[in-house]
């Protein structure tokens, strides 16, 4: 890492550095990602476009460390992901990385509040901490009201932004989203994304996958992914149809 | 790990355990249904293992001490701590008959209160208590019954707890008498009622329908002392009736209700009296102070019992933790996703075993809980009718705690166990993979399948090397749990072998096979589950087969088959023998007036040399036919074979049943009624005076020897022994009711006596038990005697144990069958779908559910069949073990040593029709109806 490297990522909650990730062997062999760079800073949201099959959730699931490259370098808050060992990790989950899934995020035998302590409470945190540290996260997201609700007693963009509140919960700034807003109607996805918006500008970072272009208007940045290679990164947040809804 | 991470995987499966309601139930069910048995059983040997203090008021009432006169009054005897005829033993000189001490003969000269006075304590105050002496008749509702006379005097306090009081009034006045409520029942006598002794004129009246608790169902009137003895003692004996006077015993009480302590009992001992004592009952001394000893076949019988019980329900938890496995797999499977995130939020992979431990827990202290609650509620509910079946009330109803607490731990174990496979195989799955329900198939570990069969192995050395000790118990049961783990270790890779069959099958089957060969991870558990409850069936079926074939070939028929066999009992009086033969006489007239055209009558006479009726001038001894030489047991022994007991050339040796006569006299019918011998040439040897022997090893040079022994009056140096050569024949016989028959004349020729009075006849058809129930009724009022109706070897409840065995592995082995369908339709929801869109028929699922069912039974019983013969091999070689315990395991006599019996008829049905059953339930409760896709949570 040169030296200009190193004070770019200086601060940076996620950096990907020729990142690759190839699955099978021989016949089967797939090239999922090939050199990807990316930074992620605090208080940024940035938008992850693509086809099918360009490698957008294998980027989310490595920078997430449930699944390790093959070759290059990814780092959370700092940490080299590829030198921990699986409990190491297992710990990063719990106290820098948050994960928000298209659906069924939520564990639906624990109430909200108990989802969004769940990351506390496996950290050994006492459980009134824990609640009383979820409680805070789910009034960031505007759901405090259905603390004490099941999953399945949640609308859709309520759930989301349960998970939300869970992926921010204690310590935690980086949200990786998952096509967040697939399985919501138009309405509830707009809340979805001005609660992540908020909460970036509140000082967290987010990598969101997604494939619609109006959604991807919500980040600071754009890059687009085509055969694992990134092909293209812009500029996002237009000052069109945005304010508003913040 | 933490205490909060703990709290949260505990309140996710909670929570997991409440919304799957039907898969807990199912769980809380198969744990807690064993827990109600153990719980019941436990609470039923506890509330039957009286107190001592229990035991001596059902013995002795509210007195200090029950004392009994032994048949040597006078005589030195030693005792046990409690005194019963096996470790009571009156002490010689020498020999068999024993020889009294100048002393002794000077006691027992004395009356018997006289030496009362000098047995017990002084002050001591005595209650007489007349024990019945055998069986009497007397009327009935339906004709004549027989019980037991007792006398004792119940309005005495001292009787109190010996009786209960069920209904009425004791017995104030003359001939007032209590009935036991079983004898109430068989006679159909009610309070109020009258009854009278056989050969009496009094009629007695019953006041009071009482009960022994330790004998429910004990047939006894009890009287007044000295009223019921007296009737029977003036009865004369030429009615038949037996009517020698009971033992004589005692309730003792001592004054301010002192001790009678084991000094005290050893000096009763002295002067041949036994005692019962409370004190030293309560309060027993050391062994070693105790000259009798504890039987040591008791022990041993109650080693094998351990042993047996201890494999049984060993091999029953691993049933269930086998069972309950998929169950778990099944929970651990459907909830993959959430699973997943709990890893994506961060959960290890500790964490997530937690999880589905937890739900170990929780199923499991829900099911041990349940079960232990029914269990006591069961057991409570039930006790009169478990007091009735085991014919004895409880002492008291005996709740232990820490049995209680264990019973539940080992229901919370069983359940953490059944979830620890499920555990770590969740735990395993790559994070992504069980994110977005991608499952990827991996060939079985080769090391698991090696490490299971060498366990296998080692496990079938272990189990079948037990020794008969404490810790041989132990191996027998932790060599077949070993046998079976190593298996369950193999089946991955057995049901991977099982899948290359594939090829050769149509689509349906095809797919099934291949299905269930794909996911290991579902089909092994099921299939182990199946192999378990095959396992046991197999075991205990198997072992039931040994000793049953071991039963069959040691039954020797008292007649062929069909036969009527009436035994007249001597009757003894002035005129012993016209008696008998009047007695006699009555009974074939009631046989014969019961059942028309039972064909030709046969009588016989069982012979013996000398009358041992004390008469002058009679002496005691027996005859016995001797084999030729050559023709015994250590010859064919040395040639290799092992006797049995239906081996004549063996007769000398070879233990035999009591229905086997030795020599007999009687005519010609007599060879066709009781040995089914048809041979013209042996009856005309028999008229002409001929001995005629059911086998040749019998018979030298035409020649038959009898062995004539007059007993000694000083013990068996003193018999004198003599032998007489008879011309005889021998002759094929289809029973070998007798080993030689004489006609009267060459009997009477030969100086032997008849004694026993038979008859015998065969009918053209056999008869129907209505018919044999009437005529042992009708035998029984006549006088006394036996009948008996020759029907073959019956096993007593073999069939209906297999049968029960066979339904419960049946259903333990659809259910884990059912189970693992039900999995495999849910995993295969996708495939459906596809082969759905190619065109397949809805039948389609129907049929590769039926195949999948049908696979996973085929293959679990297969394994199972093979696994069970492990612990069947390994007890009948305990029990082996027991018996050359009994009668020494130097010689080659292995009599009783059961053969290994493999029961080919009930593997078949298990190993074929389990599986077919299999395949017809699931095509029968399967949906056809192919449901869309959807990713599910």
């Amino acid at each position: 890492m040169t030296a200009t490297e190193i004070r770019d990522t200086e601060g940076a909650v996620l950096h990907l550095r020729g990142v690759s990730r190839v699955h099978g062997h021989g016949a089967t062999r797939v090239h999922a990602l090939r050199g990807v760079d990316l930074t992620v800073r605090p208080g940024e949201f940035v938008a992850v476009m693509g086809p099918s099959g360009s490698g957008k959730s294998t980027l989310l699931t490595l920078a997430g460390g449930l699944d390790t490259a093959s070759s290059g370098q990814v780092r959370v808050e700092g940490q080299d992901l590829g030198k921990l060992s699986r409990t190491a990790l297992s710990a990063v989950r719990r106290r820098a990385i948050g994960y928000v899934f298209q659906d069924f995020n939520l564990i639906p035998a624990l109430t909200a509040a108990e989802n969004v302590s769940l990351p506390r409470e496996l950290d050994g945190v006492t459980s009134r901490r824990a609640r009383a540290e979820a409680l805070t996260a789910l009034a960031e997201t505007g759901v405090a009201e259905y603390a004490d609700r099941f999953p399945d007693q949640l609308s859709g963009g309520q759930q989301q932004r349960v998970a939300i509140a869970r992926a921010l919960v204690g310590e935690r700034r980086l949200v990786l989203a998952d096509e967040p807003t697939g399985a919501l109607d138009s309405a509830a996805g707009e809340t979805v994304l001005s609660v992540l918006r908020a909460r970036c500008d509140a000082g967290a970072a987010a990598v969101m996958v997604t494939h619609e272009p109006a959604h991807a208007q919500w980040a600071d940045r754009v890059v687009v992914l085509t055969d694992g290679q990134v092909v293209e990164e812009r500029q996002g947040r237009t000052d069109a149809g945005t304010d508003e809804t913040r | 790990m933490s205490l909060s991470a703990w709290r949260a995987a505990l309140r996710i499966a909670r929570r997991d355990a409440l919304r799957a309601k039907g898969r807990s139930a199912l769980i809380i069910a198969m744990i807690a249904l064993p827990v109600v048995g153990v719980t019941g059983a436990d609470i039923v040997a506890r509330s039957t293992q009286l107190s001592p203090q229990e035991r001596s008021t059902r013995l002795m009432g509210t007195a200090d001490a029950y004392v009994s006169t032994s048949s040597q009054p006078g005589w030195r005897l030693v005792q046990g701590t409690e005194p019963t005829l096996r470790n009571t033993s009156i002490l010689s000189q020498n020999g068999p008959k024993p020889t009294p001490t100048p002393e002794e003969q000077a006691r027992s000269a004395q009356p018997l209160e006289r030496l009362l006075e000098q047995a017990l304590p002084a002050e001591a105050k005595l209650l007489r208590v007349e024990a019945p002496n055998g069986y009497h008749l007397t009327s009935t509702t339906y004709g004549q019954g027989q019980v037991q006379t007792w006398g004792m005097d119940l309005t005495d306090p001292l009787t109190a707890g010996i009786t209960t009081l069920r209904q009425g009034s004791r017995p104030a006045a003359p001939f007032e008498v209590a009935a036991t409520t079983g004898f109430l029942a068989d006679s159909g006598l009610q309070v109020g009622q009258s009854t009278t002794l056989k050969g009496t004129t009094q009629p007695l009246r019953i006041t009071a329908a009482v009960e022994y608790p330790g004998e429910l169902r004990a047939n006894r009137l009890i009287g007044r002392p000295g009223e019921l003895s007296g009737l029977l003692g003036a009865i004369p004996e030429e009615a038949g009736q037996a009517t020698a006077p009971g033992a004589r015993d005692y309730l003792v009480s001592l004054p301010g209700h002192a001790a009678f302590s084991w000094e005290a009992v050893q000096q009763a001992n002295t002067y041949g009296f036994t005692v019962a004592s409370r004190a030293v009952l309560a309060d027993p001394p050391p062994a070693a102070a105790v000259s009798s000893s504890a039987n040591p076949e008791d022990a041993q019988a109650a080693l094998r019992t351990r042993t047996i019980a201890a494999t049984a329900i060993g091999l029953a938890l691993l049933e269930i933790v086998l069972l309950a496995g998929p169950a778990f797999a099944v929970g651990a499977r459907r909830s993959r996703r959430q699973l997943g995130l709990l890893a994506a939020c961060g959960g290890n992979r500790a964490h997530i075993r937690r999880v589905v431990l937890g739900g170990g827990i929780v199923l499991g202290g829900a099911g041990a809980l349940a079960g232990v609650v029914l269990g006591g509620a069961t057991a409570l509910a039930g006790r009169s009718w478990l007091e009735g079946r085991s014919g004895a009330r409880f002492g008291h109803f005996a709740l232990n705690p820490a049995d209680l607490l264990g019973i539940v731990a080992i229901g919370v174990v069983t359940g953490l166990l059944a979830a620890v496979v499920p555990a770590v195989q969740a735990a395993r799955q790559p994070v992504v993979a069980a994110l977005t329900g991608r499952v990827t198939a991996r060939p079985p570990a080769k090391w698991l399948a090696v490490a299971g069969l060498l366990t296998a192995l080692a496990g079938a050395a272990l189990a079948l090397s037990g020794e008969l000790s404490s810790s041989g118990s132990h191996s027998v049961l932790a060599g077949s749990v070993l046998a079976e783990i190593g298996l369950i270790a193999c089946t991955p890779m057995l049901i991977s072998l099982f899948g290359r069959l594939g090829r050769f099958l149509p689509l349906s089957p095809r797919l099934a096979l291949r299905d269930s060969a794909r996911h290991r991870g579902r089909t092994a558990p099921a299939v182990a589950a199946v192999m378990a409850a095959v396992a046991g069936a197999v075991a205990v079926l198997t072992f039931q087969a040994g000793g049953d074939s071991a039963a069959r070939s040691a039954y020797v028929a008292s007649a062929p088959s069909g036969a009527v066999v009436l035994n007249a009992y001597p009757v003894r009086g002035t005129d012993p023998a016209a008696a008998t033969a009047k007695n006699a006489a009555a009974l074939r007239a009631a046989v014969e007036g019961s059942v028309p055209e039972l064909g030709q009558r046969a009588d016989l006479n069982v012979l013996t040399y000398g009358v041992c009726d004390g008469t002058p001038g009679s002496f005691c001894g027996r005859v016995r036919v001797l084999p030729a030489p050559g023709n015994d047991c250590l010859a064919s022994a040395g040639l290799g074979r092992l006797p049995s007991a239906t081996d004549r050339s063996c007769a000398d040796t070879a233990p035999e049943p009591d229905n086997i006569r030795d020599v007999i006299s009687g005519d010609g019918p007599v060879l066709h009624n009781l040995l089914g011998m048809d041979s013209p040439t042996a009856t005309q040897a028999l008229t002409n005076g001929q001995v005629v022997v059911t086998n040749p090893g019998y018979l030298r040079d035409g020649k038959v020897t009898l062995e004539l022994t007059r007993f000694g009056a000083s013990g068996p140096e003193g018999n004198q022994v003599s032998t007489v050569s008879l011309p005889g024949v021998a002759a094929p016989a289809t029973a070998q009711a007798a080993r030689a028959v004489l006609s009267p004349a060459a009997a009477k020729a030969a100086g032997l006596v008849p004694n026993g009075q038979e008859s015998v006849w065969r009918p053209a058809r056999a008869l129907t038990s209505a018919e044999e129930q009437r005529t042992t009724g009708a035998v029984l009022q006549a006088g006394p005697g036996k009948l008996a109706v020759e029907r073959g070897y019956r096993a007593d409840s073999s069939d209906a144990i297999a049968l029960g065995l066979a339904i419960a592995a049946s259903a333990v082995a659809i259910a884990a069958a059912a189970i693992a369908t039900g999995l495999a339709a849910t995993d295969s929801r996708g495939d459906l779908a596809t082969l759905a869109a190619v065109g397949a028929t809805p039948g389609i699922r129907r049929r590769l559910s039926a195949f999948q069912c049908a696979v996973v039974a085929a293959m679990g019983a297969t394994i199972g069949a093979v696994a069970g013969l492990v612990p069947a091999a390994a007890l009948q070689r305990v029990q082996s073990l027991g018996f050359e315990a009994r009668f020494g395991s130097s010689g080659s006599l292995r009599i009783g040593s059961n053969p290994l019996v493999i029961p080919w008829p009930e593997l078949a049905v298990l190993v074929i029709g389990l599986p077919l059953l299999a395949w017809l339930l699931a095509a029968v409760f399967t949906r056809s109806r192919v449901a869309l896709t959807r990713r599910t949570q």
